[in-house]
């Protein structure tokens, strides 16, 4: 079911990435479009202290810059061999679509996930009261995940996520740069990188002081946003 | 008791069959194969010891650094010996097979029995930070400063081995560069010894902390490509990071490693 699911998230953002041309023979081929790499909605420093400027760039820069160029260079292979009908080819391609693929989805997420101290609010509203019915509080739920984000083994995401079947958010961990999307048609709210280079310049080897300070400086607007979106 | 005949079925039969013995000075040279690398028994407590390590912390600078190597070494390699013999001394949450082995066998026998699925969250623990020990055990030992006499390229019955496997040196280097360089996420290249096949050599990658010694095969050399190992130094550049490691590696033991795993009990 889960793999189901993701082939057919992975499809429909592929489809959309693509444009779809008909050639004069009446046959149709497919040109991969270039996926640009995001800016972020702030400066490389405006998550200081929690988040150094220093990672900031090179998460942005090096880390998401380069899954976006591999995705990029990915889509169009597959345009390639789809229009050569080479589906073998296409299949085997698709391990890496995922992991880079996924590193971009994942981290545009991210980056506005987060916002600077000074425009910090607690959740209200609607997702507010999810939050205190699913969880008992903000508080609860920071433990929760974090928890569960520290304990990822290796490299990963930790996520608050939305389930439209059960209208329930819940906390997950997807490995390496599976998307949410990997574990069921789930709705991401908000994620955490935990790959080493979210934070090792900073904390060294000390995941929960990282996951502390993350939760210090969430857009909980912008996961407000995401939960409306999803439960309009 | 012979055990090249055997090959993986048989050895691993031969293992779980001294659990059931009381005896087990009678037997021992099976396992004892297994570990290549100090230690191979627990200290007088039954504690797995954090080696330390064979130069100084700053003697591999420029090619790795003096934090990494503090960080790598007294944080995540002791970390990592921690909880190993926390799953250990907590032996009633591991498998009976693998409760029984505890405290007499080394960490490569247990692990060489373990199956490739760990289907339990104790055994996961055990697997993730057993197996984060012996790739550290392997890892430091196998380095050593520029210039001292482990620093050259292979020689004798390895490089012979690595000739027949690979064609040249350089070819095999190549081969583990590249599997190192694709390993997505957290995990390591390594240099295997295969005893079902003849003790062949194989270039093979695991994530995480995966052990090859739970697919039946025996690691005489490993390459780290979690991020904490390159990332103070290199940030992302993992190439640069590669390419300074291999200048750093001693030959000696791991030719030392591959005579002990390729030796007949």
């Amino acid at each position: 079911m889960k793999a189901i699911s993701a082939t057919k998230a992975t499809t429909a953002k592929v489809a959309g990435a693509r444009g779809i041309r008909a050639t004069c023979a009446g046959r149709r081929s497919v040109s991969a479009r270039a996926v640009p790499l995001p800016d972020l909605p702030y400066d490389y420093g405006a998550l200081e202290p929690y988040i150094s400027g220093d990672i900031m760039k090179l998460h942005h820069q090096m880390h998401h810059g380069t899954y976006v160029k591999n995705f990029n260079g990915l889509l169009e292979k597959q345009a390639d061999m789809e229009n050569k009908g080479d589906y073998a080819g296409l299949i085997s391609i698709q391990q890496a679509i995922k992991f880079n693929g996924g590193g971009h989805v994942n981290h545009s997420i991210f980056w506005n996930n987060m916002c600077a101290k000074s425009d910090y609010v607690e959740p209200s509203g609607a997702l507010g009261k999810k939050i205190e019915e699913t969880f008992g509080g903000l508080e609860a739920l920071q433990t929760k995940m974090s928890a569960m984000s520290a304990g990822v083994q290796g490299s990963g995401w930790g996520w608050l996520a939305y389930d439209p079947a059960k209208d329930s958010i819940f906390v997950t961990t997807t490995a390496n740069q599976d998307p949410l999307v990997t574990k069921g048609d789930f709705v991401p709210l908000l994620g955490v990188d935990v790959w080493e280079h979210a934070y090792y310049l900073q904390y060294k080897n000390k995941r929960p002081d990282y996951l502390a300070n993350f939760f210090e400086v969430v857009n909980w607007k912008d996961v407000e946003a995401r939960f409306a979106a999803a439960t309009a | 008791m012979t055990t090249i005949a055997f090959g993986r079925t048989g050895m691993r039969a031969v293992i779980l069959a001294l659990a059931v013995c009381s005896g087990f000075a009678a037997v021992a040279t099976a396992p004892a194969k297994l570990c290549v690398y100090e230690p191979c028994a627990t200290n007088k407590d039954g504690k797995w010891p954090l080696p330390p390590l064979p130069y100084p912390y700053d003697s591999l600078v420029p090619h790795i650094d003096n934090k990494t190597m503090h960080f790598h070494h007294d944080i995540h390699f002791a970390g990592y010996t921690n909880k190993t013999n926390k799953a250990l001394s907590e032996r009633g949450n591991l498998p009976p097979y693998l409760e029984k082995l505890a405290g007499n066998m080394s960490l490569e026998g247990m692990m060489y029995v373990v199956e490739s699925e760990p289907d339990s969250a104790n055994l996961t623990y055990f697997v993730n930070n057993g197996g984060g020990y012996l790739n550290h055990k392997m890892y430091f030992a196998t380095m050593a400063p520029p210039g001292s006499p482990g620093q050259r390229e292979p020689t004798g019955a390895l490089l012979d081995a690595i000739d027949a496997q690979f064609g040249n040196f350089t070819a095999f280097k190549d081969e583990m560069t590249s599997q190192a360089k694709s390993v997505f996420g957290s995990g390591w290249a390594f240099l295997v010894v295969d005893p079902e096949n003849s003790n062949g050599l194989l270039v093979t990658s695991r994530p995480n902390q995966n052990s090859p010694y739970m697919d039946g095969v025996i690691p005489i050399l490993g390459l780290d490509v979690w991020e904490h190992a390159y990332y103070l130094e290199y940030g992302p550049n993992r190439g640069d990071y590669i390419d300074n490691w291999w200048q750093v590696l001693n030959w000696t033991m791991v030719e030392k490693a591959y005579a002990t795993a390729t030796t007949s009990s």
